[in-house]
């Protein structure tokens, strides 16, 4: 008999200390983030959720025709529709609630409560095909709460194909950090998607915007068919070729440049240029930034951070040399203050990018068991400036400032 | 003896009850996958394991969720490591909050506090971000980028992949951030691109986290690098690149290998296949959100993982070993909602973006004013009350009249104004092109300069009035204006119901920053407020 006693109450025992051990270990107690769980869930949808999948007595969530539309091909900026239809096969009523949506998702009021067994809803999502992205493919979703335990999530995707009767790709074309003595050419490809002629040609073209980029030279040429090919529902295409012409003067620049085409009911075509028109020398270091151009002569700043005087450190920085007098430029160490703490080596030239263009490396050192010292341009001490003299005719000097602090 | 055998007996029930109850699942409850917290259950098994036979292969996205609403990291008992994967922030560095910050995901001040929570758990944290940080190109993405550089490095990013449109930037800003330092090391890394010169960032990046060894690189697809936006850039087609890398991938012997790819999905999974040496396959190319599972690449083990758009979500994987040491792991997506308090270190990085901002001024930040293409300038709707008295009262007792000063003074993030923000600008001032961030020429400039423009006014809708204007008041002088002229300058400012819900309004309501301005019916329900 005390032996039947202690089992129950150990059993009883059990079941508590159980209960606590597992509660604590795997319900959130220690839950540091918000948790999405099925009580919040119910809360939300304001219903009771089952939790027992094999209980047949339940609301089953049946996505009649797929939870998947493909629209195929979409005319840019046109906005299509799909219904989807969710039916409740189940015995008990089926809650829905919307969840993450990235379209245009449009619910019937029923569609956001209650739907009765045997009865459906329509869930209408709506795409505009406004921007073609990475790829012309889209693939938007939108989710769906509900309250049948196999189906908790219910996941609606439309995805289709983005098209415009002619289409330029790349649509932006990016020329940067160009010399402003030399031509430069980016080409882009207008691809046609409709046999209504028998081959894409430009009728014109017009540089938009109050003040046009000058310096632009525009030209077409056929697409070949081996390129068209390569490019899904093309029928034809137009090769683009941009090209600045030197003179243009440093700094940034965008245009927008608008095709017509022979095609009759074609919509515009727009094509962006953009970039930057570098000078001739430009400096490229880790943690170093070009000046704002109010200070001529100042390059940029140059941070080097804290250097522990035990290890010391060694710095690349690289002058890139482009235009025409890329090859006779040569540089010399005018100055470095203050003296003695930062070394200045100038490396060997390096022709690079086809010819186009030639690095000269420039190599810091700051030599370990320097002093302490701070050369961060605020109270605590100026910064270290390194000056160059170079052969290029319109840039005689660079001036670097370099911000940094020994530390022991 | 008898009694020894006894009390034995007793403690043995007791040890049996306790791990029956605790451990074994489904004997109180029957839902093993949901996420229900409130009674004891059984975590989840993991959902997938390691150099095991491969789980169903599974392309496309499941018919229906199977997992349902999960407790975040319910069950997530001791993970090794975590990768939070990230990226595609396409500029949205925080979300605009102009209909209340509640609505909208995403921002890098909860990120990091998203993060911080990972690292609060004890658990080693492998930040890693597969790039385009920005969208546009000018002084003011660069800016942006480089803020959003210097908040990953605060966040202990140890892999940062180049987007697209990150390569689109000056050369010379890519390698201030990105040039590996004197050990070497660089957060970025990349198999197929770098600035200048290729031995300045590294193919792969090893990360040691947890005991174990991460390997990651990263690959552009070849229609980016084929574009070559710079002679600056390093670029290599995937081939290419990939055939360097792999060696390293080899020599250097991970545990785990981690693939980045800037490409479709359909791509991504077409190289995922290829490439079985990496265990996971984080792809740019999801539509929208990441799924809520992970798919297992079709012929082999690779799991793929997607990471959304606009730095919404993170997409995490927790590292789990055995007993025998085999590894497992587990998935979840986390959306960057408001549940995530801001990381008031990230405002600060804010607040000296918009300082910036306010120094650099429109001509530092590149932007020249547009002629706007009726030839005609913005008057203020102080000065369409001439006439229009009865608009004009209800205008100026609506938001739109309070826009501008929603910049200077927000209800939210209130340490931070943005009145020198050309992307709140364009939205919260008149006379500016929404999407295009730039003024007109004769649009708002500043409070100082053109208060008269404040708030969104009557023209951002109806168009400039400057000739209906002139030719109201030539009539009003009972001067000889045309009738003509008078009529069409009226007409070309109409502006019917049908046009603005369609057109108009969603120029600046759009769903990244007035989401509740789709809802079914919500046209009508603003309208309301502004009718006249």
């Amino acid at each position: 008999m005390k032996v039947l006693v202690a089992i129950v109450v150990t059993i009883v025992l059990g079941i508590c200390v159980g209960l606590v051990h597992a509660r604590w270990t795997h319900t959130g107690i220690q839950e540091q983030f918000r948790p999405i769980s099925m009580d919040s869930v119910a809360e939300m949808m304001g219903v009771e959720l089952i939790e027992d999948e094999d209980n047949e007595d339940r609301p089953i969530a049946t996505i009649v025709g797929g939870n998947q539309y493909d629209f195929g091909s979409m005319e840019r900026r046109g906005t299509r529709s799909h219904t989807f239809v969710i039916r409740n096969d189940g015995t008990l009523p089926l809650s829905l609630k919307k969840g993450e949506t990235t379209c245009k998702c449009t619910f019937s009021s029923v569609a956001q409560g209650v739907v009765a067994p045997g009865e459906a809803v329509e869930i209408k999502l709506d795409w505009t095909a406004k921007e073609i992205g990475m790829t012309s493919v889209f693939n938007q979703s939108a989710e769906i709460y509900t309250n049948d335990p196999l189906n908790r999530l219910v996941r609606l995707v439309v995805r289709g194909q983005i098209i415009q009767s002619v289409l330029p790709k790349p649509e932006v074309m990016t020329i940067n950090n160009i010399s402003s003595g030399e031509a430069y050419t980016a080409t882009t490809g207008l691809y046609c998607y409709r046999d209504t002629v028998d081959r894409l040609e430009v009728v014109d073209f017009e540089l938009l915007g109050a003040t046009p980029l000058g310096f632009v030279e525009i030209r077409f040429e056929p697409m070949s068919a081996e390129v068209v090919a390569k490019e899904p529902h093309a029928t034809s295409g137009q090769v683009m070729h941009v090209t600045l012409k030197p003179g243009m003067k440093a700094g940034l620049f965008s245009q927008a440049i608008r095709v017509k085409t022979n095609l009759p009911d074609a919509p515009r075509v727009d094509v962006f240029l953009n970039g930057e028109v570098v000078q001739d020398i430009t400096v490229f270091g880790r943690g170093f930034r070009e000046s704002d151009g109010d200070n001529a002569k100042s390059f940029g700043v140059l941070n080097l951070g804290s250097i522990a005087s035990e290890t010391g450190l060694e710095h690349n920085v690289i002058m890139v040399v482009k235009g025409a007098f890329r090859d006779e430029v040569s540089f010399s160490v005018e100055s470095v203050s203050p003296a003695g703490v930062l070394d200045v080596q100038l490396g060997p030239a390096t022709v690079v990018g086809k010819g186009k263009t030639v690095h000269h490396k420039l190599l810091l050192t700051v030599k370990p068991g320097q002093a302490a010292g701070n050369f961060v341009g605020d109270n605590r001490g100026s910064t270290s400036k390194i000056v160059l003299k170079t052969t290029h005719p319109t840039t005689p000097e660079i001036s670097i400032s370099v911000v940094f602090s020994i530390t022991q | 003896m008898n009694k020894n055998i006894k009390v034995l007996a007793s403690v043995g029930i007791v040890i049996m009850v306790c791990l029956v109850w605790g451990n074994v699942p489904n004997i109180f409850q029957s839902n093993p996958e949901g996420g229900n917290s409130s009674v004891s259950r059984q975590p989840p098994e993991p959902v997938g394991e390691l150099s095991q036979s491969p789980q169903t292969n599974e392309t496309q996205l499941p018919i229906v969720g199977e997992l349902g609403p999960l407790a975040l990291f319910e069950g997530w008992s001791n993970p090794l490591c975590v990768m939070a994967f990230t990226g595609r922030q396409i500029g949205y560095v925080e979300p605009c909050g102009c209909t209340g910050l509640d609505h909208q995901k995403g921002g890098l001040a909860r990120r990091h506090t998203f993060l911080q929570g990972l690292t609060d758990r004890g658990w080693p944290v492998a930040a890693i971000d597969i790039g385009n940080q920005v969208r546009r190109f000018g002084r003011q993405p660069e800016l942006k980028f480089n803020l959003t550089a210097q908040l990953l490095e605060l966040m202990g990013y140890q892999s940062v992949a180049f987007g697209p449109n990150d390569l689109k930037l000056p050369a010379g800003e890519l390698f201030a951030v990105s040039a590996v330092d004197q050990q070497g090391k660089s957060m970025f890394v990349s198999a197929n691109a770098a600035v200048l010169d290729r031995s300045v960032l590294p193919r792969l990046n090893i990360i040691e986290l947890g005991g174990k060894t991460i390997g990651v690189t990263s690959l552009l697809a070849d229609e980016w690098t084929a574009q070559n936006f710079s002679e600056d850039l390093v670029l290599e087609s995937v081939e290419q690149g990939l055939q360097q890398t792999l060696q390293e991938v080899k020599k250097a012997d991970c545990d785990i290998n981690v693939l980045l790819i800037y490409d479709s999905l359909a791509d991504s999974r077409i190289l995922a296949s290829k490439f079985p040496q990496f265990d996971f396959v984080v792809s740019a190319g999801s539509g929208g959100e990441p799924p809520h599972e992970m798919e297992t690449v079709q012929g082999g083990n690779t799991r793929f993982v997607e990471v959304g758009v606009k730095g919404m979500y993170a997409s995490v994987v927790g590292l789990f070993a055995d007993p025998t040491g085999t590894l497992s792991f587990r998935y979840q997506r986390v959306p960057l909602d408001a549940t995530y308090k801001d990381s008031q270190q990230v405002l600060s990085y804010f607040k000296q973006y918009q300082e910036e901002l306010q120094r650099a001024g429109f001509s530092g930040l590149g932007i020249k004013p547009q002629s706007h293409q009726s030839g005609h300038t913005f008057v203020g709707s102080q000065t369409c009350s001439e006439c229009h008295q009865e608009a004009y009262e209800i205008w100026s007792n609506s938001a739109h009249a309070q826009a501008t000063q929603s910049l200077i003074t927000p209800p939210e993030r209130s340490e931070i104004t943005r009145q020198y923000d050309p992307e709140c600008l364009s939205c919260h001032t008149t006379g500016w092109q929404p999407h295009e961030y730039t003024p007109f020429s004769s649009g708002f400039e500043s409070m100082a300069v053109t208060q008269h423009l404040a708030g969104s006014g009557c023209e951002n809708c109806h168009g400039p009035g400057s000739e209906h204007v002139r030719l109201e008041r030539l009539e009003l002088l009972d001067d000889m204006a045309d009738a003509g002229e008078l009529l069409n300058a009226r007409q070309t400012l109409q502006l019917s119901i049908a046009m603005a819900k369609e057109h108009q309004c969603t120029t600046c309501h759009d769903l990244d920053n007035s989401p509740d301005f789709h809802d079914e019916g919500a046209f009508e329900k603003y309208w309301d407020q502004i009718k006249h």
